[in-house]
């Protein structure tokens, strides 16, 4: 048959009405799809930062370390009393070097001068605490406050002063890690670790520590539970975007099925003419391939769009108090996972185009007699 | 009869139909007749009689029973779907009661539809076509959807329809049923003059007998058996 003329039918049936339902189904999956794809594997990658970046680095060594990007930190838990209440805690001891421009970006502090933990003179060492730890215990910049540490069975209490306020986005954090000067831990015989910051992969980092004799722990190892976690929550959401993807590939056959039944007349008015099922076939399927793929790609593009702008309408939110955010990580950078976004898509645009060549098999079994016969 | 002319032989042929209390309604029993090339042969009968049921089993739409049917050489019976579709394309017309147009299809696309369907070229598809609906009188309406013709014009459309690729037999089952006389005569002249120019066999089943007996031959259909009328 000629090509322009499969055209032409092919253009016919792009204009069917009900077309426009399957272009719709299409653009609401993929891009849902693909927003919720990028804003969890976003918002785990953005959580994975901020514990590598302030709790523990991506690696932690025991002992000293003299590599590039290696901070020497101690760790001690302690409790922290405010006016009203108390609050356990992590309080990490770290150097003058430790707040880079990365981490100051991942606590929302601003450029400072000098350090942010240097003596202010006063003889007390300065901390860093969260603004939510510090509107819990009714803190501000300038306060006394009281850390009293666990020391060989005893406890030792040193009076410090609020020096500034972070912001790390992530309440499991804010509410649970206080930053001192590394001097104070000195003092108390904590243990020297080193924190490492990788640029690449992490575990073949640990692997070449590991070979030059140093003891080392990956973050996702010492965070076990969040890493599991993140790992878990975008393998369900992936799974179950599998599942969407089949629903949305069964309203695909049963729209494809709706065609040629509505289009019934006219196959068997082509098939009086000698069109052969195959060909009806091939036309029918070329039209709905193509429409599909349009639509999936108009699809994952408005999703992507989409995350990039959910992001400042969940910051306003979050920004108002409203509960419901307080315990999400609302402002990380977007990243693509363009390996999952492919396989959910692939997936699905498989599963879509198997499924209506099965319902057009239906195409066989109109009789163009049926059409003289009616 | 000179075996070479022979174009249409059917042999033997019967046809039955379910029917709701489990039992077969026989429509056509033992039918033998054969049609010559570019010879013209009515099938007359009372409504309900087979005529349409006859024409459509010689036409491969419907399988019979049993018998042979030979068109062009070949045995209807034992060809597969595909060549069938083949022989529909190039060597069949078909006009019907109803036009059976394609309705987002312009006068000039439907009557292009079976000379593209046979791999023919655009060009010469169009050439054709255009050619075809000038001779039936619709050269102005070319471009006109079908919804934008009357039922004559729509008949007209389907006549030009069928000779498009100059068929070897044209079916023609009551194609002027459902026009008014004036249009009815209209297709009636334009059927026998068209198919007289382009050489093929008109296969006509009408319960008119003064349409019938313009052509060359009559059958009749009566009681399940054909016979000359």
């Amino acid at each position: 048959m000629h090509d322009s003329y499969m055209g032409m039918l092919q253009e016919r049936i792009r204009k069917d009405p009900h077309l426009k339902d399957h272009v719709i189904l299409l653009v609401v999956v993929s891009s849902l799809l693909s927003f919720s794809l990028i804003f969890v594997h976003s918002m785990a990658a953005g959580i994975a930062d901020k514990y590598a970046y302030i709790g523990s680095g991506h690696l932690t060594i025991s002992g000293a370390y003299a590599g590039e990007n290696a901070f020497p930190v101690r760790k001690s838990s302690a409790l922290l009393y405010g006016s009203k209440k108390t609050v356990p805690l992590l309080v990490k001891g770290v150097g003058d070097d430790y707040f880079t421009a990365q981490r100051r970006k991942e606590l929302s502090l601003a450029e400072q001068d000098g350090s942010i933990l240097a003596d202010d003179g006063g003889g007390k060492p300065r901390l860093a605490i969260s603004e939510r730890l510090a509107s819990s215990l009714s803190l501000a910049v300038g306060d006394n406050a009281l850390l009293v540490f666990p020391v060989d069975g005893s406890f030792k209490p040193v009076l410090c002063t609020v020096g500034v306020l972070f912001a790390s986005g992530y309440a499991e954090l804010d509410d649970s890690l206080v930053f001192c000067p590394l001097s104070l831990l000195q003092r108390f015989d904590a243990p020297l670790e080193t924190e490492v910051l990788v640029d690449g992969n992490v575990s073949e980092a640990k692997q070449r520590l590991l070979q030059e004799g140093y003891s080392v722990s990956a973050w996702y190892e010492d965070n076990s539970d969040i890493a599991d976690n993140l790992r878990t929550s975008q393998n369900v959401v992936t799974g179950v975007f599998f599942a969407i993807a089949f629903l949305a590939a069964y309203f695909i056959s049963e729209f494809s099925s709706t065609m040629v039944t509505d289009k019934k007349r006219e196959i068997a008015t082509i098939k009086l003419m000698g069109m052969k099922d195959k060909e009806i076939r091939r036309v029918f399927f070329r039209a709905i391939f193509r429409i599909s793929v349009g639509a999936v790609f108009i699809g994952v593009a408005l999703g992507i769009i989409l995350s990039y702008v959910s992001l400042p309408i969940l910051g306003f939110f979050a920004k108002s108090g409203f509960a419901a955010f307080s315990y999400y990580l609302l402002s990380f950078p977007i990243r693509i996972p363009v390996v999952r976004i492919l396989l959910v898509i692939a997936f699905l645009f498989v599963l879509s185009m198997i499924s209506a060549a099965v319902s057009l098999d239906r195409i066989k079994k109109i009789e163009p007699i049926s059409l003289i016969q009616a | 009869m000179n075996g070479s002319d022979v174009i249409l032989q059917v042999h033997n042929v019967c046809k039955s139909f379910p029917e709701g209390n489990g039992g077969r309604l026989v429509v056509l029993d033992s039918i033998d007749f054969s049609l010559r090339e570019g010879e013209s042969v009515a099938v007359v009968g009372n409504s309900g009689c087979g005529k349409s049921t006859l024409l459509e089993v010689c036409a491969s739409l419907l399988r019979p029973e049993s018998g042979e049917i030979l068109f062009d050489g070949e045995d209807l019976g034992s060809l597969e779907d595909d060549r069938l579709s083949e022989i529909r394309c190039r060597k069949m017309g078909f006009v019907f009661q109803s036009s059976l147009l394609l309705g987002d299809f312009t006068a000039l696309e439907n009557v292009m539809m079976p000379g593209l369907l046979a791999g023919g070229e655009w060009s010469d598809a169009k050439k054709r076509a255009e050619s075809l609906l000038a001779s039936v009188g619709l050269g102005d309406r070319a471009e006109h959807r079908n919804d934008a013709l009357s039922g004559g014009e729509r008949q007209r459309v389907a006549v030009a329809r069928a000779l498009m690729n100059t068929p070897k037999i044209v079916f023609a089952d009551e194609p002027t049923g459902s026009l008014d006389e004036e249009n009815a005569a209209i297709i009636e002249n334009l059927l026998f003059s068209l198919v007289k120019d382009s050489h093929a066999t008109l296969f006509l089943a009408t319960h008119n007998m003064v349409f019938a007996r313009r052509c060359d031959r009559v059958l009749r259909l009566h009681d399940r058996i054909l016979c000359d009328a």
